[in-house]
């Protein structure tokens, strides 16, 4: 039985983002509270990755505000740290370490019990399916079996928010079911999810509510 | 199959078409007569300086000295070696992708659809090695230290080294296999198109990446596969010690990099020692020191480069981004100061002078480096009066190690003539400068990605 978690409220008040004369994100809201999960929809270039980096206090946004739980989100506070996981774009990644090691390094460093440390190290990998690659290095990976590590590694890390983009790329079929299982067994444990995905059985299976982000212009 | 007269008018349409051939070959004369005009310009004048300055009878002495033979010696096998090695990533032949497409995979010989790029390498390797040779020649000649003898044996030592430098180049691209006939013609004819076409590919991508000032991605086109080490498990310690051991463990697994910086860490601490006990000795022997040091501890500080070169990437680690960094300084600092502290004492023993003062200066040495270390890792965007042109920001990135040279070879000079408590107060200024040079690009690099 899993540990009962206590997501945070997620709340974006009219954020956008524009580099230049570039409009990456038009102004948007999203609420997202614990035990629930909001799936972010769009064409590609609408915004939904610029979102979630700004919702997870990535990337500081051109107008509006988001806060987690009242705090504004801004990836520097020690504290958001501990509560956001972060899957959007490459993670944190070592060409000199196994896949083990970086599960190890990821665990040692937020101050888990050593002892016990290559049990839940296992248990990480298993749970994706990529235990038997442990000792594998990065680069030794198919693209589907580094996405599938990436996500390991979000995961992994402790957080009672998620914010996943498009966690489903490169996945085969059995895998998207795998990861679906994960996310929606994370949400009902009481995490906060914000997913953008183009896979409508996961968007399905996942949310309990959907934005739809519009296509801006150039 | 055509014979060798056909071939010659077939690659010579191509030739034409493709806006090459021996034209290309001329491209080197402009870099050989920069090299020859920059050589006599500079290089002579620096060598004949520094033969000069370190007292022409003392280094005649040298020169009749075992060691004068045996550390030229051993530079050239390592030079040697170095371009072999070399070879397997970036050989000589590496022509563009659409020539290798529509030539040489055509049935024209491949001594002749190549020859043009092993020209160029051999005419660059013999041009550089021939003016490095003739620099030190004319200039131990101009400064009276040897007779006219010495122009001529620079010169054709260099011209013979340069010859086995490009030939162990090619040797390393066309790999383990030894083919008959002529050393240079059954090479080119062995060599595999798919080979051909990976080196041409990550050339052009090494190229582009250094240009763009991505060492992150030039890095990794020339990293070698990871193979050593590979049972060895990375075990939690705690948030601090598992990060020095994510780096032992990694210095471990590709270990040509610390082993390169303890080379040169090892040659720096014995040149900056040397120089501390010889206040004789030019200043310039006491930056070249510096410099070495600075490679030395870069060669070890590749957990610091990780680092660095995932900001901007979420946070995975529980470690705040500084602590991490500084844990990261753990591995170079330590290996840092072993080396200081045994090559230093062993110098300042050896020349009949206590340690004491030699070990201290090496050891604040280290802070500067720990600082400009730090500083030349994460890098980070260049300021806005800096030409955006990669020269440009070639430069900029360049500053760190200029600042550990001068700052670091200046001071070296200084405390050989004034002892190292007579510029306490200078060097404790420039190293606690240096260091929060260091900390604050740590922390402008990790927040760079928020705008």
């Amino acid at each position: 039985m899993p540990l009962r978690l206590a997501g945070p409220r997620i709340l974006a008040d009219g954020v956008s983002k524009t580099i230049g004369r570039v409009q990456l994100l038009a102004p948007t809201d999203l609420a997202a509270d614990p035990d629930c999960a909001v799936v972010v929809r769009g064409p590609n270039g609408a915004g939904k990755t610029t979102l979630l980096r700004i919702l997870a206090g990535l990337t500081l946004p051109t107008t509006g505000t988001v806060t987690i739980d009242g705090q504004p989100a801004d990836e520097r506070d020690p504290t958001i740290r501990e509560r956001i996981a972060v899957h959007v774009g490459a993670p944190t990644a070592y060409r000199d370490l196994t896949l083990a090691d970086h599960l190890t390094l990821v665990d040692a460093t937020w101050g888990r019990d050593a002892a016990t440390c290559p049990d839940r190290v296992a248990a990480g990998l298993d749970d994706l399916g990529i235990g038997h690659l442990h000792d594998r290095l990065p680069n030794e990976l198919s693209s589907g079996q580094s996405q599938l590590f990436r996500l390991a590694l979000v995961l992994f890390r402790p957080g009672d928010a998620l914010v996943l983009d498009e966690p489903e790329q490169r996945l085969d079929p059995d895998m998207r079911r795998r990861v679906t299982d994960l996310l929606v067994a994370r949400r009902e444990a009481g995490a906060t999810l914000v997913v953008a995905t183009h896979d409508a059985t996961l968007a399905e299976r996942v949310g309990d509510a959907e934005l739809e982000v519009g296509r801006v212009g150039g | 199959m055509a014979d060798r007269s056909t071939d010659r008018r077939r690659l010579a349409a191509a030739e034409r078409a493709s806006g090459g051939g021996p034209g290309a070959l001329r491209t080197l004369a402009y870099p050989a007569y920069l090299v020859v005009l920059l050589g006599a310009m500079y290089g002579f004048s620096t060598a004949q300086a520094l033969f000069r300055t370190a007292d022409p009878e003392a280094v005649r002495g040298w020169l009749m000295t075992p060691v004068a033979l045996g550390v030229p010696t051993l530079a050239a096998i390592a030079a040697v070696l170095s371009a072999w090695r070399a070879g397997s990533v970036r050989g000589p032949v590496v022509p563009p992708l659409p020539w290798l497409d529509l030539v040489v995979v055509s049935s024209i010989d491949r001594v002749l659809s190549l020859r043009l790029w092993w020209r160029i390498a051999l005419g660059a390797s013999l041009i550089g090695c021939i003016a490095l040779g003739a620099m030190i020649g004319f200039g131990l000649w101009y400064a009276a230290v040897t007779g006219p003898l010495a122009a001529l044996v620079g010169i054709g030592v260099g011209a013979v080294m340069g010859a086995l430098i490009a030939l162990a180049w090619l040797v390393g691209q066309a790999g383990r296999q030894i083919p008959t006939g002529p050393p240079v013609a059954s090479r080119l004819r062995a060599m595999r198109l798919e080979d051909l076409r990976a080196q041409s590919a990550r050339s052009s991508r090494l190229g582009g990446a250094m240009l763009s000032g991505d060492l992150r991605a030039a890095r990794l086109e020339v990293a070698a596969p990871v193979t050593r080490a590979r049972g060895a498990r990375l075990r939690s310690q705690g948030r601090w010690r598992t990060v020095v051991a994510r780096d032992v463990l990694g210095a471990r697994r590709a270990p040509a990099s610390p082993v390169a910086g303890a080379v040169l860490l090892v040659a720096g601490t014995a040149l900056a020692a040397v120089c501390l006990v010889t206040p004789a000795l030019p200043g310039l022997a006491a930056i070249l020191a510096a410099g070495l040091l600075h490679g030395g501890f870069a060669g070890w500080a590749e957990g610091m480069r990780l680092q660095a070169d995932n900001s901007g990437t979420p946070a995975l680690l529980g470690l705040p981004p500084r602590a991490e960094a500084l844990a990261h300084c753990v591995l170079p600092g330590a290996a840092y100061l072993v080396v200081a502290a045994v090559v230093g004492t062993g110098v300042a023993l050896g020349t009949g002078h206590a340690p004491g003062g030699v070990v201290g200066w090496l050891a604040l040495m280290g802070l500067l480096l720990v600082g400009t270390g730090q500083a030349s890792t994460f890098r980070v965007t260049p300021a806005i009066f800096v030409s955006p042109d990669p020269r440009g920001r070639l430069a900029w990135q360049t500053v760190p190690f200029a600042v550990t040279t001068l700052a670091g070879g200046l001071l070296t000079a200084r405390i050989a003539v004034h002892g190292l408590s007579g510029e306490l107060a200078l060097a404790s200024v420039i190293v606690v400068l240096a260091l929060a040079w260091g900390w604050h690009r740590v922390g402008v690099r990790t927040d760079e990605h928020r705008a």
